[in-house]
C-alpha cells in the first residue's frame, strides 16, 4: 500500500478541531455562546429609502440577528401600518441569493470573467488608478461619479464625498426624474412644496394629472378615498389607462404631451364664466392679467378639444367642476414633465390653481413636490479638497469640480478632453439600464481605463464594470430618511449586521481613505473612523430638531416625527419668488429662454418614418431597476411585454403574444406583444425595468432629448423620455 | 459484524475505527476548505483534496472513485480559468448557479438566513461552536455545515482514543443526525445543480466526489454504531 497523507500524518490527534492539516475553517470553538437573548424578537425602525413619493415608515422584526418580516410603522400617520408589494419584499431583497456578497473584479470587461477579491485588494487597485490618473493628467478630473437615487438616504450623500474628499472630480448633475417640473414650480411658486398629501382627504375633488398612484404612491389614495367617502369627485388625466384611472369617476385619456393645452381650455372657460378668484389672484400673483389675455386671445375649447382629444363638453365639465367644487386638489405626475414641453405644462397647470383660489389652502393645491424636510448638515457630503488639489479654474481663480449632464451622460462625458474621463465611480445608480441610448453608454462605458460600481445586484451596470463592490441594504446600515412628498421624517436603524462582506458607501469611503493615504499622504480627506450611528448623529442641526419637535436624533427611535408644517403649502401667501408673489409672469424663465407666461408650447410630432409614441413609465413591481429582480416580482411579472392598441397591432399584423421588433435610428428593441385598450392607438407603451437574467431595457430607442426646463434648480434640464418614437413590425 | 458499505463501497478494516472516522473528517474538511477558501485557491485547495479523496479511496476501498478524473481536471485548465467557473457557479455577482446555502434548496422560494439557517445555528451553540471568520456567512453555508460534521466526528475519534467510546457514540449520532437533518437533505440537489450547470470537467467531477463521500452518510447511517463496537474490540 501506498503512503497515504494520512499515514503520513501519522496520529489520530494531528486532526484535532482547530490544529492540523485539516482543522476547522470556519468555526471555533468558545467557552460560552451567547444565546441568551436568541429566540427574543428584536423591533428596529426603518425606512424605505427608495426614490418613491411614499418613503415608508418601516418596522423591522429580527430575531436572532435574522430579518424575519418587514411591517408599516403604524405611528406614521401616513404609512399607516401597511407596505406597498415592493415593501413586503424586503426580507427577500435582503435575504437573495442573487445578492452580491464580496468584492469582485472583471478581466475583461464585460466578459463575465469574475475573480473574488479582497476589500484592501479592491481598495488597493481603485486607490492606485485614482493616484496614477491624478499623476498623469495633473488632477483627478478624469474620475467621474454618476450617482442618483438608488437609496435616498441622507448618509448616502457620503458618495459624494468620496469625491470630495480625493480632488475636483467630474460629476454627473442634474436629475432623470422631476427637474422640469421642479423648475416650472419654481418659476411660479419660487420653489417646490405640496399640500400635505395627508390633507388630500380634505379635498372635494380631485385630479390626478398624468399620476398613476396605484402603482407608484399608493399610502395617499388612503386619503383619496377618504375624500371621496365624503362625496369629492376622483378625476384622472392620463394617456393611459392605468389602474387608478380605472377606479376613477372621470377617465381622461389625453393626447401624451397636450396637457398644457387641456388646461389652457380650462382656463378659457373659467374666464368665459367668471369663475375666477379675483380676490385671491389680486392679492396673490403678480402677470395674471397679460395671461388672461393671451388666453382670451389665442385659446378656444374647440382648439383645445382637438389638440388633447379630449372632446369640448368633458372639458367644460372638467373645468367648471374644478372652478366650483372647492377646495379643489390636483396631484402633478412626473410623467407629464418628461417631454420637450413638459415643464411649460405644469406652468400652465399651476395657473389653474391659482385662477381658482386652490393655492395655499387646506384640501387644495398644486401638488408636485416638497424639500422642506430635507435641511440636514449633510455631513457626509460636504468634505474638502486636499491641499494643492486642482480642478476647473473659475472667474475667481478658484477651482471646482466638472459637470456633465446626468441625462446626456455617455455624450458628455466622451466629450471630456481635457481632461479626458478614464475613471467612473457609480453607485446607487444603474445608467446602463437608465440611461437614455443604450448603445451610446455602452460605447462611452468601453472607452474607460477603470469602471467602479457599487450595488447589491449584478444588474447591467455591475455587467460592464471592472470591480463591483458589495452595498448594504438599509436593513444593514443607519440613516435618516426624508420625503419629497409627505412630511415624515424617520430614523433607519441597523436592525441586522451586515451579510457576507458588504458595507456601506460611507464604510467604503473611510476604506479608500485609509488606502489612499497609506499609498500618498494627505491624497484624500475623508474621515477614517467613526460607527455608522456616529455618522448618521451629524447629519441633525437645531434647525431639523425644530422641524421634527425633538432635542436628539435617538428620539427617532420611538418613532417618526412629522414635520410642524402647514397641510397647505403656500398658506402664509409667502412665494419664494423674487417678487415673494405667485409669478405668472417670470422674469426668471424669461431670462432663461422661456416664456414668461404659462402659455401653449408645442408638443413634439412623431417623424414620418417613427410615427408611434414609444411610452416607457413606472412599473408597477419595482422603482427604476430595483425590485422586479426579485422573486415575488418575477413569479408574478415574468417577462417584459409591449402593450399595443389592437386597432395598432392590427395595422402592423400584429396578433397577442407575437414579438414586435421596436426601432428607430439609434435602436430598437424585440418585446413580446400584449394587445390592450388600456393604451392609444398612436402610442406604444413598455414599463421600463431590471428583470433577472434579462437583456431587457427599454431605452435602446430612447435620445437623449432635454425637456425644457430644469437647469435652474437642478443644473441640468430634465429628459424628455416620453418623446419617444419608433416603428414596429413584426419580428 | 455489520459494516459501514454501500453497493460500491466496503471499507480497509485494518485500520482502526477513530482513523477511519478521521480519514472521513478530514475528507469533509477538505472540502469544506475547498469552500471557504473560494476559486481563487483552487491551486492550493485542490491538491489537498485530492489527497484527502485518495486516502477516503484507500481507506473506505470504493470502486470506480473520480480520483484520476479529479486529477486531470484540475490539470486541463488555468487556475484562473477555474475561478471564474468557480464564481459563475457559486458566487456571482451574477446569480450562481448553485448557491452554496442550504436554506436556498428547502425555503419555498430559496432564499438564504432561512429556518435551517437557525436550525444548524442552534446545533453548533450547543457545541459552543462559533462562527469565526471575516466574512458574515449564513450559518448552513455549506463549508460550515461540513466544517461540523468534520468536528463531530474528530470528536467521535478523539473520544475513541481517549476510550470514552460512549461519548464518541453520542458524537456519531450527532453526526447521524445532522446529516440526515441538514447535510444529506440538500446536497444532491445541489451536487445536481453543479454537474448541469458546469461547464468544466473539474466542476461536473466535485459534483460526483460530493455524492460519493457524502453517500457514505446517506440512507446507510445506522450501521456506524456497530461499527464503533467493532472499533472498540480492536
Amino acid at each position: 500500500m501506498k503512503i497515504t497523507r494520512r499515514q503520513f500524518i501519522g496520529s489520530a490527534t494531528a486532526a484535532t478541531a482547530g490544529a492540523g492539516l485539516f482543522g476547522l475553517n470556519m468555526l471555533k470553538k468558545v467557552d460560552q455562546v451567547s444565546a441568551s437573548s436568541a429566540s427574543e424578537m428584536k423591533t428596529f425602525r426603518n425606512v424605505c429609502p427608495r426614490n418613491c413619493y411614499d418613503t415608508c415608515a418601516q418596522i423591522s422584526y429580527v430575531q436572532d440577528g435574522v430579518l424575519k418580516k418587514v411591517e408599516g410603522d403604524p405611528k406614521s400617520t401616513f404609512t399607516n401600518g401597511k407596505l406597498c408589494l415592493k415593501g413586503y419584499t424586503y426580507t427577500r431583497r435582503v435575504y437573495s441569493p442573487d445578492r452580491i456578497k464580496y468584492p469582485m473584479k472583471q478581466s475583461p470587461r464585460g466578459s463575465g470573467n469574475w475573480t473574488r477579491i479582497t476589500w484592501d485588494e479592491a481598495m488597493e487597485t481603485i486607490a492606485q488608478k485614482i493616484l496614477e490618473l491624478k499623476q498623469r493628467y495633473g488632477s483627478t478630473l478624469p474620475i467621474c461619479m454618476n450617482k442618483y437615487s438608488g437609496n435616498f438616504g441622507i448618509v448616502h450623500y457620503g458618495i459624494e464625498g468620496t469625491m470630495s474628499s480625493i480632488g475636483y472630480t467630474t460629476r454627473a448633475l442634474g436629475t432623470p426624474c422631476w427637474p422640469a417640473g421642479i423648475d416650472s414650480q419654481t418659476y411660479d411658486f419660487g420653489t417646490i412644496v405640496n399640500n400635505d398629501p395627508e390633507d388630500m382627504a380634505n379635498a372635494r375633488y380631485i385630479i390626478l394629472w398624468g399620476q398613476n398612484a396605484a402603482w407608484t404612491g399608493p399610502h395617499t389614495l388612503r386619503f383619496i378615498n377618504q375624500a371621496r367617502d365624503k362625496g369629492a369627485k376622483l378625476v384622472v388625466i392620463d394617456p393611459i389607462l392605468t389602474t387608478t384611472a380605472s377606479k376613477a369617476d372621470l377617465y381622461i385619456q389625453i393626447k401624451t404631451s397636450t396637457d398644457g393645452a387641456l388646461a389652457l381650455g380650462m382656463a378659457r372657460y373659467i374666464l368665459d364664466n367668471d369663475l375666477v378668484d379675483w380676490d385671491y389672484v389680486n392679492a396673490n400673483s403678480i402677470g395674471f392679467d397679460q395671461w388672461a389675455d393671451y388666453v382670451k386671445n389665442n385659446i378656444t375649447l374647440d382648439w383645445a378639444a382637438e389638440k388633447t382629444g379630449v372632446p369640448k363638453e368633458v372639458i367644460i365639465q372638467l373645468a367648471h367642476e374644478y372652478a366650483t367644487t372647492k377646495p379643489s386638489s390636483i396631484w402633478v405626475g412626473y410623467g407629464m414633465q418628461r417631454h420637450t414641453n413638459g415643464g411649460q405644462n405644469v406652468r400652465i397647470i399651476d395657473a389653474l390653481g391659482l385662477m381658482t383660489g386652490n393655492i395655499g389652502k387646506s384640501g387644495g393645491g398644486i401638488n408636485y413636490a416638497h424639500l422642506e424636510t430635507w435641511g440636514f448638515n449633510y455631513h457626509a457630503m460636504v468634505m474638502p479638497a486636499p491641499a494643492g488639489s486642482k480642478g476647473i479654474i473659475g472667474a475667481d481663480g478658484t477651482h471646482s469640480d466638472r459637470y456633465v449632464n446626468i441625462n446626456n451622460f455617455a455624450e458628455d462625458v466622451m466629450n471630456c478632453t481635457d481632461p479626458p474621463v478614464k475613471m467612473l465611480w457609480i453607485a446607487c445608480r444603474n445608467p446602463v439600464s437608465q440611461d437614455p441610448d443604450t448603445n451610446a453608454i455602452n460605447k462611452m462605458f468601453a472607452s474607460m481605463e477603470l469602471v467602479v460600481t457599487v450595488d447589491s445586484f449584478f444588474n447591467q451596470t455591475v455587467q460592464m464594470s471592472d470591480i463591483v463592490l458589495p452595498s448594504t441594504t438599509h436593513f444593514e446600515d443607519w440613516d435618516v430618511m426624508a420625503s419629497y412628498w409627505h412630511h415624515w421624517v424617520g430614523i433607519n436603524q441597523r436592525a441586522i449586521e451586515p451579510m457576507y462582506e458588504c458595507k456601506s458607501d460611507v464604510e467604503i469611503a473611510m476604506l479608500l481613505s485609509a488606502k489612499l493615504n497609506q499609498l500618498q499622504p494627505g491624497s484624500c480627506t475623508y474621515p477614517t473612523t467613526g460607527t455608522p450611528e456616529e455618522w448618521v448623529a451629524k447629519e441633525f442641526n437645531e434647525g431639523m430638531y425644530s422641524l421634527l419637535g425633538i432635542s436628539d436624533y435617538r428620539e427617532l427611535f420611538d418613532g417618526p416625527r412629522k414635520a410642524k408644517m402647514s397641510p397647505a403649502a403656500w398658506a402664509d401667501g409667502k412665494f419664494r419668488t423674487p417678487s415673494q408673489k405667485y409669478e405668472v409672469y417670470s422674469e426668471l424663465a424669461q431670462k432663461n429662454g422661456l416664456p414668461a407666461l404659462p402659455i401653449w408650447v408645442e408638443e413634439m410630432k412623431a417623424p414620418a418614418e417613427y410615427p408611434i409614441r414609444f411610452l416607457t413609465p413606472h412599473p408597477q413591481h419595482g422603482i427604476h431597476s430595483q425590485f422586479q429582480n426579485l422573486d415575488w416580482m418575477m413569479a408574478a411579472n415574468p417577462e417584459p411585454v409591449v402593450e399595443i392598441h389592437p386597432v395598432l397591432a392590427a395595422k402592423y399584423g400584429i396578433s397577442e403574444g407575437d414579438q414586435v421588433r421596436i426601432f428607430n435610428d439609434i435602436g430598437e428593441i424585440t418585446l413580446k406583444a400584449h394587445l390592450t385598450k388600456t393604451v392609444s392607438p398612436e402610442t406604444i407603451v413598455s414599463y421600463e425595468a431590471w428583470y433577472k437574467d434579462s437583456d431587457f431595457n427599454v431605452n435602446y430607442t430612447v435620445k437623449p432629448i432635454p425637456a425644457d426646463m430644469g437647469k435652474q434648480a437642478t443644473g441640468m434640464n430634465g429628459i424628455a423620455f416620453h418623446d419617444n418614437f419608433v416603428n414596429i413590425e413584426k419580428a | 459484524m455489520l459494516e459501514l458499505m454501500t453497493q460500491s463501497m466496503t471499507q480497509d478494516m485494518t485500520r482502526p475505527m477513530e482513523q477511519r472516522l478521521e480519514v472521513q473528517s478530514a475528507m469533509i474538511l477538505a472540502l469544506s476548505r475547498v469552500f471557504v477558501n473560494g476559486g481563487e485557491k483552487l491551486t492550493h485547495t485542490l491538491p489537498l483534496l485530492i489527497e484527502a479523496y485518495e486516502d477516503w479511496v484507500d481507506c473506505f476501498l470504493v470502486s470506480n472513485p473520480a480520483l484520476e478524473q479529479l486529477q486531470e481536471a484540475f490539470k486541463a485548465h488555468e487556475p484562473s480559468t477555474l475561478a471564474f467557473e468557480y464564481n459563475r457557479l457559486f458566487i456571482g455577482p451574477a446569480s450562481p448557479q448553485a448557491p452554496l446555502y442550504e436554506s436556498v434548496y428547502h425555503s419555498q422560494h430559496g432564499l438564504v438566513m432561512q429556518e435551517t439557517t437557525l436550525a444548524v445555528r442552534e446545533l453548533y451553540r450547543a457545541e459552543q461552536l462559533q462562527l469565526s471568520w471575516s466574512s458574515n456567512e449564513p450559518d448552513d453555508f455549506i463549508a460550515i455545515e461540513l466544517d461540523f460534521a468534520g468536528y463531530l466526528l474528530q470528536q467521535a475519534a478523539e473520544c475513541l482514543t481517549l476510550g470514552r467510546s460512549d461519548r464518541s457514540c453520542t458524537y456519531i449520532e450527532k453526526y447521524n443526525n445532522f446529516c440526515r437533518e441538514h447535510l444529506q437533505t440538500w446536497t444532491a440537489e445541489f451536487a445536481h445543480r453543479l454537474e448541469s450547470s458546469a461547464t468544466l470537467p473539474l466542476f461536473k467531477t466535485l459534483a460526483e466526489v460530493i455524492r460519493q463521500t457524502l453517500k457514505l452518510f446517506d440512507a446507510n447511517l445506522v450501521p456506524l454504531k456497530p461499527l464503533v463496537n467493532s472499533a472498540n474490540s480492536n
